[in-house]
């Protein structure tokens, strides 16, 4: 009998944790992923904080312009997953304003950190707009289709910051990048007061 | 030691929904079949992100890989047809996040860990697709219809990340397309063991 208590002692866990079983319809996939994917394209203060990422990656050239749109989704969801679990993050909306201010402020005043530390600040803002994210999640028709629907929007409104950043090549996509950069920092400061 | 070192894959094996999914109506079982890896989130994610990982490491050199994962899923989906089997969806969603990291880290993986890896995915997708709402010689079209679309999902992001091998760009592409499904599968992951965090 003493053997077996271990093993009663995993079947008395797994039993505690089960769930219901319950059916769901395929209509929710595609609801679930346009839902997921409208989410941070309806909400201005995500839409030009991902677009400065993008041009930021392009601006600061290789390896940034490739590390950043890898490594903004994972740490992002790391966020998300606090926002599901719960974990409250303070200032969540003012963390986003701010990432708009920040991000759009290093495009304009062509600021060249070292890598990690353009890691370090893109993956801090990604944190606040994971979490924003990530409690709609519980919501959602299909939780799965619509985090894959986020997280592909968020990614194509990278690489359409990185297309546009890619205009630095010439002297004048160079100004007209650090202009845009300079829209967003304004934006993110509008937002930041309240006006936008 | 030995105790906190189980801990994961006591969690990983523990009960979660059972979730079956609607056909179409008006298509055949066969056409549900064929469409339902597609229709499931959790397995398009988990053929999108391990096509892509054995689409990295040359297919022409695995070929064996990619029969393996073939025999792994006909044996679930038999497996699946004479017994109910309840595959949880943490397993499979754990096994995404593994494998989309593996496609963002652009590390070599070793040629057994590659064939497990689709030996393992094969069977879990194989014993995951079975339709509940068929009998008999439906659920029979439904899962031959299963075993095809598995397998043509597994086929094409293997066929686009063998084509992107050669340029860096492509190549960045990829593994973007790995953070991706890494990300929107650990979302879930949490969202699975929510409840039992909060409580």
């Amino acid at each position: 009998m003493r053997h077996h208590l271990p093993l009663l002692f995993v079947f008395t866990v797994l039993a505690l944790l089960s769930g219901n079983a319950s059916a769901h319809a395929t209509d929710g996939v595609a609801g679930g992923f346009v839902t997921g994917f409208l989410h941070p394209l309806f909400g201005w203060d995500h839409v030009i904080a991902m677009v400065a990422v993008g041009l930021w990656g392009a601006f600061l050239g290789s390896p940034a312009i490739w590390l950043l749109p890898v490594v903004f989704p994972l740490v992002m969801a790391f966020g998300g997953a606090l926002g599901v679990i719960g974990i409250p993050i303070p200032s969540v909306e003012t963390g986003i304003a701010s990432s708009a201010l920040v991000l759009g402020g290093m495009v304009a005043l062509a600021a060249r950190p070292p890598l990690w530390v353009a890691a370090l600040l893109v993956g801090a803002f990604a944190i606040f707009h994971g979490h924003a994210h990530g409690t709609e999640l519980p919501g959602a028709t299909n939780a799965l289709s619509y985090s894959a629907g986020f997280v592909v929007a968020t990614g194509l409104l990278h690489l359409g910051g990185v297309a546009f950043g890619l205009l630095t090549a010439s002297p004048r996509g160079r100004i007209a990048v650090r202009a845009a950069g300079g829209a967003i920092a304004l934006a993110g400061a509008g937002l930041l007061v309240g006006l936008v | 030691m030995r105790q906190v070192g189980a801990l994961p894959w006591l969690l990983a094996a523990a009960p979660g929904s059972a979730l079956a999914h609607s056909p179409f109506q008006g298509l055949s079982s066969f056409l549900n079949g064929i469409l339902h890896p597609l229709m499931v989130p959790a397995h398009l994610l988990l053929l999108l992100a391990l096509g892509l990982l054995i689409g990295k490491h040359d297919p022409a050199r695995h070929q064996p890989v990619v029969l393996a994962f073939l025999l792994a899923s006909i044996a679930g989906l038999l497996i699946t047809h004479s017994a109910d089997v309840l595959l949880l969806p943490a397993v499979l969603l754990a096994s995404t996040v593994v494998i989309g990291l593996l496609v963002v880290a652009n590390v070599p993986v070793h040629p057994r860990l590659l064939l497990l890896a689709a030996l393992a995915c094969g069977l879990m997708l194989g014993l995951d697709s079975n339709p509940e709402v068929y009998t008999g010689k439906a659920l029979s079209g439904a899962l031959f219809g299963s075993g095809i679309g598995i397998y043509l999902l597994l086929i094409y992001p293997m066929g686009l990340a063998d084509s992107m091998r050669n340029r860096a760009w492509q190549r960045i592409g990829v593994r973007v397309l790995g953070s991706w499904i890494s990300a929107s599968a650990l979302l879930v992951l949490t969202l699975q063991f929510a409840p039992a965090l909060n409580s």
